[in-house]
Formats: C-alpha cells, structure tokens, sequence
C-alpha cells in the first residue's frame, strides 16, 4: 500500500507546484489592480519588435509603442493602462474578441482592417513600404518588374499589412508572385533572399537601415514605396469603451505632437523623426 | 552574414532563458496533475462502459489527440471564452492568457494519458481481478489492491513518453504570447538581432530537462519492476500477489 501512498502523494505534490508557480506568474503579470476607481485599460502589443515593442536585458517590456503610450497614459489619469504581450497574428484576434482594448503594433491603414477596426486618427509614426532585394540586383525595382520575372516575394505574417498589400496587388495583376510568409527570423528572411530562395521581401526604410547595420546584410530598397500609410492605434468598432478611448488617446496624440514629446521619442528609439505630421 | 555564432552570447542567454523555465514547467506541471484527473475520468468511463459517456469519451480521445496543439490553443484561447460566455454570461476574456494556455495542454495531454491508463489497466489480466473477487474482495478493492499496483507498472515507459513529449510540445505556447522560454529566445533575437545563439541555448535546456526526465523514469521502471523492460536473468523483485492484504 505505501507505493499508492507514494503515488497519491507526488500527484498531490506536483499539482500544489503547479498552482504555486501558476500563482507566481500571475501576480507578476497583474500586479497593478489597486486603483479600483480608474478604469483598466489593456494594450494588445508584441514582444518582439524592436525598437517598437520588445523585451529588454531584464526582460522587461520597452520599445517605441510602449513609452509613447505610457506617455499618454500620464496624461489620461483617468485610466489605467496594462500591457499584454502577443505574437503578432493574435493581436487583431485579442482585440476583436475583447481581450484586449487598444492594438498597438505599428498597425497600417488597410480596407479590410478598417471593416472590422476602428481607428485612431492621430498616426504614430510614418510607415511606407518598399521593395527591398539584393545590393547587386538592379533589374528589379518595382512590384511589376519582379511579376516579369514571376519571382518570388517574402511578405509579412498572415495578418500584417505587407501581405495584404502585396497579395491584393498580385491578384490585380494576374497572380504572377509567388508569396511566401515571411519567416520567424530576420535572419532567415536575409539568408533567404541571400541564398536566392526569394527574390525580394518588404520592409520599411529605418528596418532596411538597420539591417544593413547590424547584420551587414548587402541589401537595399528599391523604387517607389508599395504601400503610403501611417501606423495607428486600434480600437473596438461598435463599443463604447473603444469610441471614448480613441478619443481621448487621439486628444493626447495631438497634444504630444505640438509640443515635441512624440517627436524625442522617435529620435531616441528610432534614430529620427518619423512622426507624421498630421 | 559573418559571425554566425557568437560563443559569448550564447553563454549569455541561458541567465533568460532560464529565468522563464517556471513558466514551462508550470505549463506541464498542470497539464500532467489536471490531464492525469481528467484522463482517469475519461479512461474509467470506457473501462467501465459507462452508457453515454463511453461512447462521447472516445470520441474525446480521439477529436483531442487528432489536432495539432497549435490549433487546440487557438481553439482555446478564441472560443473557450464564447462557450463560457454563452452558457453562463462570464466574461473569462481578461483571464491570464497562461491559464488558456494550461487549459489547452491539460485537455491534450488528458487524451494521451487516458489512452496510457485505458491500456495499462487493460494489459492486466482478466485472471488477476478473477482471483481476487475469489478470495472476496470488493470491486474496488481487486481494483485498488491487485489491477492498480499492476496498470501502474505497465503506465510508466509510456507515461515516460508522454511527459518528455509534453515538455517538449510547450514550445507552442509562445504564440499567444506567453513569455515562456521559448518566448525570450524571440525577445533576444528581437533585441540583438541574432538567434541561433539562443536557439542553440534553448536546445540544452530542453535537452537537459529531457535527459533527467527520463532517467526518473528509468528508475520509477526499475523500482516497481515495469514489464517489457526487465533485464535479462533478473526477475522482478516482488510479486504483488505476495502484498496482498499486506
């Protein structure tokens, strides 16, 4: 009988660790609910993004989104703001089931967001989209010169804007591209543009900049940008929560911009001025 | 592309990487402690052909152990707040994304478990509980006294399996963005821009904790004298027939 005992004993063991541990996990991530007269705000975000969202040496939460909207927050006493991390591809997921109350991952305007979202007016940063290829590649400059060649095109998650933009091109024009979802990795999507796996991916200027830096990638953007748009904060369409919070969040923007604070921020995370200036 | 690996890295990330294990090992601790409740419940429920639930028990088994744990945590995470919020009008929406997380592996991993105690219960044979309704046990007695001690032997280098596997299989998890281990090793190639240093980390990790799994297994099988692993010349140590009643 005492092997049973034994038994009985290291599920009951094991079970009281898990409890433990799962308890310990969530008083570090909710550990701001004291303020029971402001009203919880929950910021969808990623982790992985740098400079806009990502984890510092100490593992904390920092980045371009993350100051500028605790910026905001300190003129919003009336709120609480909270941030969640996600992948990516959950993000607009969260937002839309109401899991989370604001999206703030360097979203762009497209048609088919702007049907299920609402969105902020104030942008955030300028964030057009170009072609980048290989340094010594000087045939293609254009979506159109890589559908001649019915190259192959490394576009963002399933969700992100540069897929959208170029699938929706490609399907304009006689599907010629091929598409493929861009890779966990920065590292893979340079060593597969390297390898000639791709011919091209889609990026922003700053990010093609920092590429070349920090991973001596021979690469450069190309032509006309793909796609004009700002990145803006989400909110929940139809909700009243949402339509008081891009209002008071737009008010804010506006406020940070006329009077600089929006402005230092992008050239310290950032490296320059990307505000837009409406 | 130069410099593929930096050796100094590498040796930085297992401080992060490892100051997130407790998320991981939370994420298995409960799906093992919970799935083993709700894989015994599903097992004696088609042990016992119980009307009703048997049938929508190997359903279960079979629904949960044919879908990727990708999809399952989605599932989870998206629809387990509208079914709650449908039958009970709960909004379970702003729970810790960690507790869908652990619900989503807690139902695999019951499926996988019910399966192990369904057989292992299974493997003993039927003379076994015959003898021991003979000598006047009770169900519940032959059960607990003479099949149990004898599933359990049987369990082990499957259950062994089961849980290196579950370890492993908690590398999802990061997707809905839980910072897990695998979670920092995106965090660190976000913020230094390289990854096969942290992967290469993460890989000893869970290599690690896999090795010192199975060799608690190894002597969990050794201790009660598993079947099918027994060495050659050497006989099980005891006969559990000779503890009955002890």
């Amino acid at each position: 009988m005492k092997r049973n005992k034994l038994i009985v004993l290291a599920i009951t063991l094991v079970a009281l660790a898990a409890l433990a541990l799962a308890g310990c996990q969530s008083a570090t991530s909710g550990d701001a609910t004291k303020s029971a007269a402001k009203k919880k705000i929950v910021i969808g975000t990623g982790s992985a993004y740098k400079p806009y969202c990502f984890l510092d040496e100490k593992n904390t939460l920092t980045g371009f989104e993350v100051e500028v909207l605790k910026k905001v927050n300190e003129k919003l006493p009336q709120y609480e703001f909270e941030f969640k991390t996600f992948d990516f591809n959950a993000i607009l997921v969260s937002l839309e089931t109401g899991k989370i109350d604001l999206a703030a991952h360097q979203f762009e305007v497209n048609a088919e967001r702007k049907n299920k979202f609402l969105y902020g007016d104030e942008g955030v940063t300028v964030y057009d989209l170009k072609l980048v290829v290989k340094e010594d590649n000087n045939d293609i400059r254009s979506l159109a010169d890589l559908a001649v060649k019915n190259g192959t095109i490394e576009v963002g998650a399933a969700s992100a804007n540069k897929t959208y933009v170029v699938d929706k091109w490609n399907k304009e024009n006689g599907s010629k591209l091929k598409l493929v979802f861009a890779a966990a990795d920065t590292t893979i999507t340079l060593q597969n543009l390297d390898s000639g796996k791709t011919d091209a991916f889609v990026n922003i200027q700053r990010n093609v900049d920092d590429y070349k830096k920090t991973y001596n990638a021979k690469i450069k953007a190309v032509g006309e940008p793909i796609s004009f748009s700002n990145a803006y904060y989400l909110y929940r369409k139809n909700d009243e929560t949402g339509a008081q919070l891009k209002k008071d969040v737009d008010a804010v923007l506006k406020q940070l911009k006329a009077d600089g604070t929006l402005q230092q921020l992008s050239q310290k995370w950032l490296g320059g001025d990307y505000i837009p200036k409406n | 592309m130069e410099n593929i690996f930096l050796v100094s890295l590498f040796w930085d990330c297992f401080p992060s990487l490892l100051s997130r294990l407790h998320v991981t090992l939370a994420i298995v601790a409960a799906a093992l402690a919970l799935g083993a409740v709700l894989g015994t419940g599903v097992a004696v429920a088609r042990l016992y052909k119980i009307p009703v639930l048997a049938p929508l028990a190997a359903v279960y088994v079979s629904f949960i152990r044919g879908i990727p744990i990708l999809v399952l945590l989605y599932i989870v995470y998206i629809g387990l707040p509208l079914v709650v919020a449908g039958l009970t009008g709960v909004n379970i929406n702003r729970w810790d994304t960690l507790v869908f997380v652990m619900i989503a592996y807690v139902i695999n991993v019951s499926a996988f478990l019910s399966e192990i105690i369904r057989s292992a219960v299974g493997g003993v044979d039927v003379g076994q509980s015959e003898a021991a309704y003979a000598v006047g046990m009770t169900r519940w007695q032959a059960f607990r006294r003479i099949v149990a001690p004898q599933a359990v032997r049987i369990a082990i280098p499957a259950l062994g399996n089961t849980v290196v596997s579950l370890l492993k299989d908690t590398s999802l998890a990061y997707t809905l963005g839980v910072i897990d281990v695998i979670g920092v090793i995106n965090a660190i190639s976000a913020s230094t821009h390289r990854s096969l240093e942290a992967y290469a980390a993460a890989a000893i990790i869970f290599f690690a904790l896999s090795s010192l799994l199975e060799q608690v297994f190894k002597r969990l099988e050794r201790r009660l004298g598993a079947k099918n692993t027994g060495m050659p010349g050497q006989k099980p140590q005891r006969s559990e027939i000779a503890t009955v009643g002890g």
